[in-house]
């Protein structure tokens, strides 16, 4: 073994990144493509009544302007297709931003103005934008994806009124929407009636049946490229409207169309984080042992649709509490469908942690010590509870605490000044589920003795090339340079969806499989030649490093893979499928504000993290996930926020000066740490997901904070200046 | 964006030749604000007069003033030696707006001409009173966190976005305009107008006009200046509320101070009789927020906005506090 | 023969060892462009200028070669910003009365000033013509730095920039940004597109050192401009400095901000505002990173600025 499993490798792309050749949706010439635009819907509520495309077709280089009359129908896909309508097929109007007519010209600008030509007349209803004024109609929604929206153990409501301890608060967040740099991009090429989409998605594998689906093609009939993605966050999970009428434009116009979306129909195109609220109550003894949690929250569903996306599972999981009853409730607004996006069980673990302490200052007990004594050996959602395998949460509560300096905190708020500044420790557990995609991935060995990997799931950023490539290289025993990983396109074996954690759950072990069925085929090969130095030494006694293959006790008797597979004349080629389960990652964040209360200023000054999140696959690009969702927490905490009219349900923040995320000035530095087990599972079998567990916790933390330096609790984000003066 | 022609102009009276003879056309510089007024449909032109050939770039620290070029790059300008020297509340406002990138391609006149960041005046599928008069405003009723407590009407509440502006206002600015009835010199106190009913007119200038110069009197009082801004997130932002301040005290008395405001009015705000609620009085915090007090008096604030009126009295407590030594 | 000629005055806050620069770059100029058979640059004896310069070159290939030669590019870069007034004329002693349309019109084609309006040639055509034909400069009062050119809606104009060191040429409406130019037209998708509107930097490239967000500004504006996108930074198989230390300090995710961060990271560099990790992250934040590389970034150009200063 070549260890290379655990090791900060340098990302494998990175020449490609920092030197502009990699493609992304956008950076593919296809010859004679012509250029999409969308003409958006006003209203939100209502349908079409008339469109004029007359001014936009007299325009020099306009190709045609599509509607609902032009369109074929289409059959309305399942999930993950993220509507509960296609538009363009009727005159039906859902939400503001909802694609009503298609123009499809020869440049850019063209296409551009020309949707700006054209004219459309609406019956407009008035819609109900604002939570507040439709809470008196939540309502509970039928199960999503066999997930129901009520769950109980226990009886939480006799629980809690014998509780010794009790909490009994709202805590909300807005409406927030991912923003990717790079912005949806779907390039449509038709071929003897086969499909190519150059698309940026997170998922080719769903996109491509989505569109097989709405289209009735055969299967084998779409084939979806997207090798590189320039950010996912769940937009470009689901598949949206706008692929599904390029491709629909394309084929009527019969060239190639190119579509990309703007920074403004962003925001009703691709899901979003539902506006949130959370009544939580919990119960305890004085002693800090939880006896009840009752969980009630709202989240902003459609008028089409009533999926819920934010989901309370750390509500029912993460600490041992005998009386647990979640329910989710929806609200129907005249907004888009929303969606996942990063963390989406952020939400209600923001109450969760909150609460806790809440109750930690509240029975005044260190809220480390709490969530310590509350500590869930095992999932008690199974029956009888199922105990974590190797669940090293408590080690990261004890490892970030001692990094923090966590010991020195005077718990008494607001006695911590520096300066004109309070300063203010808090913290959190983090947890996210991540889930698992059976997948496959093919490798190949070829006569030049260099393997290729092959799996149709993604890069989207979290380092899927890079970690897949060493995985293959460690098992193979070959040097990392001589192995290259190939994503992105469904001529590959189907693979997991890169959302949801899933990634290397779903494909490491299949990477790993193969790579060592394949290991085993070619030192069979070696061991059976009679031209090999490794002729008739037991297999077992084979052991491959840096590309060479020698027996265990005599070095000298030693081959190459290069010359294994020169003389053997063809390729190796082998699949693997291993399977895996969904599960939880877990770890603790700790951080320090500062808060400027006269002038409501609030500052992240230190963060200390510390993750279990299984066996480590690659430190450094694990340590871009801690980065990237610590960065996450503090834009969903002090800044996040969508903000849409209540008279008209129109964004009015639909760009990136008024919509704020986080700069560089906004971040301070992190440190990371990894409780993980070294010791090598050479199979990579239980690989768990991480990516979104960063940063579920921030939130919370910093508000957690703030009330450490200030007395003054905060529970509905973003913490603005004006909810700091 | 609709089809524009395009001209380099060569020099200030070509410049204002071209635009009284070009229907539909306007001046273009960095071009930073004008392209998305274009493409969100919020302005159009037939033709854009490119005006960075007109050597009206220049920085120079005359006798009595401080002139900047209406074409001086705010890079430019915040760099200078002399800026930075005499001008301290130029330099900071400055190098507090925009980015880096941004502050390398505008230009000073750009800047001052800039347009409000108000989401439904950006949006031409909104109502908007400044963009079509008599259409509505629909910030008054719906999302105005970032709109004026100051100087609005039924009409309008829309702030001004440029820290520029509020630092030359405070510092008593003249802006000079060549037109095609001529150079004229309007001081920067008289350049905004109020929203009133017509929102749509918001500076003095007649059609055709340019931006050529700045001047900035040269006083010890501007020596001592500071631009303090506020926002949501650590940088990169429009200002929530910010303040324009200079100030000279000795022994404690006030001898002189300017004060201009942004983020609250509809216009970069200049209240005179704050001003003069402090000049000749001890600087205490009692004095300072009897200022605070006339300043917000007459303030309207909203759903969103009304944070705005206890925070920049507290922002005004806060940097004359800090010119003025206060602890 | 043709003869090319100007005759300029420096601003007056131009101090000495300028002037002295920009008049060895115009002498270098005539010493290093291969078809310039002679050349002279000195004072103006008696005109309304203070100095002068001629070039002579053999014939119209070799006009040309010495319009696009980098020294001559050079040269324009430097003396151009310093001066208060100039005029430039092409004289030629070709008795073809087609000879100076010609002469015209590579020039024209060079420098990228194609079809402009008829009411302007006429004015360029003449001052030159007075210019050369009496050898007496025009009125020193209007400065007149550049070409004026016209064009009109819907129309297309060459646009000439040198881009990562080649000379190119688009033909674009005034409306296209350079961004679009960049990756639409000229084939170089380095160059990302996140917003087009200026708000996250994505876009970022280097107009003549300085660090620009392509979307905020039309191609037809950097006429004549040099331009570096990030396919222009490495030399070969050998990577910009800054570019390696993005690969040593993990300073990029998904990769779509990086072009530009890279391209701003450079300039932050050259600035001078790379001192200190406050100092980076503040004179970074127009460049916006959703993965939230952010520090890794900041590492990296501090990493950067170190290698550079060695």
């Amino acid at each position: 073994m070549s260890g290379l499993v655990g090791q900060g490798v340098a990302r494998v792309d990175g020449r490609a990144k920092v030197t502009g050749t990699a493609r992304y949706a956008a950076d593919h010439e296809v010859p004679g493509v012509l250029h999409g635009a969308l003409v958006m819907s006003t209203i939100a509520r209502g349908e079409v009544l008339r469109i004029d495309g007359g001014a936009a077709l007299a325009r020099p280089g306009v190709v045609a302007v599509y509607t609902h009359a032009d369109l074929p129908r289409l059959r309305l896909p399942d999930f993950p297709y993220n509507r509960r309508f296609v538009p363009m097929q009727d005159t039906r109007v859902f939400h503001q931003g909802q694609p009503v007519a298609y123009v499809v010209a020869e440049t850019l600008e063209q296409a551009q103005e020309a949707a700006g030509l054209v004219r459309v007349r609406y019956r407009a209803e008035e819609p109900v934008a604002r939570m507040a004024d439709a809470l008196g109609e939540a309502f509970l929604p039928d199960d999503f994806r066999e997930r129901p929206n009520e769950i109980s153990r226990g009886d939480a409501a006799a629980a809690l009124e014998q509780a010794e301890v009790r909490v009994d608060r709202t805590y909300s967040s807005p409406m927030q929407h991912h923003n990717p740099i790079e912005p949806h991009t779907t390039t449509a090429v038709w071929e003897d009636g086969t499909l190519t989409l150059y698309e940026s998605t997170q998922g080719v594998v769903l996109a491509r049946n989505v569109v097989e689906f709405a289209f009735g093609l055969a299967p084998g009939s779409v084939r979806v490229v997207s090798p590189y993605l320039g950010g996912g966050f769940g937009a470009k999970g689901p598949t949206y409207p706008h692929t599904l009428l390029t491709a629909a434009a394309a084929r009527l116009c019969g060239r190639p169309v190119k579509l990309v979306l703007s920074r403004a129909q962003m925001y009703t195109s691709n899901g979003h984080r539902a506006e949130y609220r959370h009544h939580l109550r919990l119960g305890a003894t004085r002693q800090g042992a939880l006896t009840a949690i009752a969980s009630t929250s709202t989240a902003q569903v459609t008028r089409a649709d009533e999926n819920i996306y934010n989901g309370g599972d750390s509500t029912l999981r993460l600490y041992a509490c005998p009386n647990v009853h979640v329910r989710q409730l929806g609200v129907r607004l005249d907004l888009p469908t929303s969606s996942y996006m990063r963390s989406p069980e952020t939400t209600a673990h923001f109450g969760i942690e909150t609460a806790l302490d809440e109750l930690s200052h509240e029975l005044g007990i260190d809220p480390v010590e709490l969530r310590m004594r509350n500590h869930a050996e095992a999932d008690q959602q199974t029956d009888p509870p199922r105990p974590y395998p190797d669940k090293r949460l408590l080690e990261c509560y004890r490892a970030a605490a001692e990094a923090f300096g966590w010991a020195r905190r005077d718990p008494r708020p607001g006695t911590t000044r520096d300066g004109d500044e309070y300063v203010g420790w808090g913290m959190a557990t983090e947890t996210h589920t991540y889930n698992v995609i059976p997948s496959q991935a093919r490798l190949t060995i070829g006569p030049d003795g260099r393997a290729t990997l092959r799996a149709a799931t993604q890069e989207i950023g979290t380092g899927t090339y890079t970690v897949l490539t060493q995985v293959v290289a460690e098992g193979l025993g070959l040097p990392l340079g001589h192995v290259t990983t190939l994503l992105g396109d469904t001529a590959y074996p189907a693979a997991s969806l890169s959302a949801g954690s899933a990634t290397m759950p779903s494909v490491a072990g299949p990477a790993a499989e193969a790579a060592r069925r394949a290991r085993e085929a070619v030192i069979a090969l070696a061991v059976a030649d009679a031209r090999s130095p490794l002729h008739g030494v037991p297999a077992e006694e084979v052991v491959t490093l840096d590309g060479r293959l020698f027996a265990r006790g005599d070095r000298d008797r030693a081959d190459t893979y290069r010359d294994v597979m020169t003389r053997h004349g063809g390729p190796v080629e082998v699949t693997g499928s291993r399977a895996n389960t969904a599960g939880h990652s877990f770890g603790a964040v700790f951080l320090e504000v500062r808060v400027q209360p006269r002038l409501g200023r609030v500052r992240v000054t230190r963060v200390v993290t510390a993750h279990d999140l299984g066996r480590v696959l690659n430190r450094r690009t694990a340590r871009g996930q801690v980065i990237g969702g610590v960065t996450w927490g503090i834009g969903f905490a002090l800044m996040e926020h969508t903000m849409v009219d209540p008279n008209t349900a129109r964004v009015v923040n639909p760009n990136l000066s008024a919509y704020l995320v986080p700069v560089c000035a906004d971040v301070p530095s992190v440190e990371a740490l990894f409780v993980d087990r070294p010791e090598a599972d050479a199979e990579l079998n239980g690989i768990r997901g991480f990516g979104e567990t960063p940063g579920t916790g921030v939130p919370a933390a910093i508000g957690n904070a703030i009330h450490h330096a200030t007395g003054r609790r905060l529970r509905d984000v973003p913490f603005t200046r004006d909810k700091l003066l | 964006m609709r089809a524009f022609g395009y001209t380099v102009a060569r020099d200030p009276a070509e410049a204002v030749r071209l635009a009284a003879h070009t229907p539909g056309s306007t001046f273009v510089a960095g071009g930073t604000d004008l392209l998305n007024l274009m493409r969100d449909g919020a302005e159009a032109h037939d033709h854009l007069i490119d005006v960075n050939r007109l050597d009206l770039g220049r920085i120079t620290v005359a006798a009595g003033s401080l002139r900047i070029g209406g074409a001086a790059r705010m890079r430019r300008v915040a760099e200078h030696p002399g800026v930075r020297r005499e001008f301290p509340m130029l330099t900071e406002a400055l190098l507090a707006s925009a980015s880096p990138q941004v502050r390398v391609m505008a230009s000073i006149g750009g800047n001052l001409l800039q347009r409000t960041r108000c989401g439904y005046f950006r949006d031409a599928a909104s109502p908007c009173n400044k963009r079509v008069r008599g259409s509505g405003c629909p910030a008054i009723t719906g999302q105005n966190r970032g709109h004026a407590i100051l100087g609005g009407s039924e009409h309008c509440v829309a702030t001004h976005p440029s820290d520029l502006a509020v630092a030359l206002t405070a510092l008593d600015a003249t802006v000079h305009l060549l037109g095609p009835g001529g150079a004229r010199a309007v001081p920067i106190g008289g350049f905004y107008l109020l929203p009133g009913s017509t929102p749509d007119r918001e500076t003095v200038m007649r059609p055709g006009e340019l931006i050529t110069r700045v001047d900035v009197p040269r006083t010890a009082l501007a020596g001592r200046s500071r631009y303090l801004k506020l926002r949501d997130r650590a940088t990169f932002e429009f200002a929530v509320v910010s303040v324009a301040a200079a100030l000279r005290t000795r022994g404690g008395v006030v001898r002189d101070v300017r004060l201009a405001f942004g983020g609250v009015g509809t216009r970069p705000w200049r209240d005179t009789r704050v001003e003069a609620a402090l000049r000749g009085r001890p600087l205490t915090r009692q004095a300072i927020d009897e200022a605070g007090g006339l300043l917000v008096g007459d303030a309207k604030p909203y759903e969103g906005n009304g944070f705005k009126v206890e925070l920049v009295q507290r922002a005004l407590a806060s940097v004359l506090g800090e010119l003025g030594g206060l602890r | 023969m043709i003869y090319h000629g100007s005759r300029f005055t420096f601003r007056p806050d131009v101090p000495p060892g300028r002037r002295t620069t920009a008049l060895d770059s115009l002498r270098d100029q005539g010493r290093t462009v291969p078809s310039v058979t002679s050349f002279l640059v000195g004072r103006d004896a008696g005109g309304a200028y203070e100095w002068g310069a001629v070039f002579v070159v053999e014939d119209l290939a070799g006009y040309r070669a010495f319009l696009t030669h980098p020294a001559s590019r050079y040269a324009d870069r430097i003396v151009r910003p310093m001066l208060d007034a100039s005029i430039s004329f092409d004289l030629t002693d070709d008795p073809d009365p087609k000879a100076a349309a010609r002469i015209d019109e590579v020039r024209r084609h060079v420098l990228g000033t194609p079809a402009p309006s008829r009411r302007t040639v006429l004015k360029a055509v003449a001052a030159g013509t007075a210019a050369a034909a009496t050898g007496v400069a025009a009125p020193a009062a209007a400065p007149a730095a550049a070409q004026a050119y016209g064009v009109a809606p819907g129309a297309s104009v060459e646009v000439s920039m040198t881009v990562n060191g080649r000379l190119r040429r688009v033909a674009v409406e005034p409306r296209v940004t350079l961004l679009d130019a960049l990756r639409e037209r000229l084939g170089l998708t380095g160059t990302k597109k996140g917003c087009d509107r200026g708000e996250c930097g994505a876009c970022t490239v280097l107009a003549d050192g300085e660090r620009v967000k392509s979307c905020l500004t039309l191609a037809v504006m950097r006429q004549g401009a040099e331009i570096t996108t990030v396919e222009g930074l490495a030399r070969g198989e050998e990577l910009h400095p800054v570019q390696e230390a993005f690969i040593r300090n993990d300073a990029f995710q998904c990769g779509a901000c990086t072009p530009g961060q890279i391209m701003s990271a450079v300039a932050c560099v050259d600035e001078g505002h790379a001192g200190s990790e406050a100092e980076i992250r503040e004179w970074m934040s127009g460049n916006l990173c959703r993965c939230a590389a952010y520090q890794n970034i900041v590492a990296a150009i501090a990493d950067a600025a170190r290698e550079v200063r060695r």
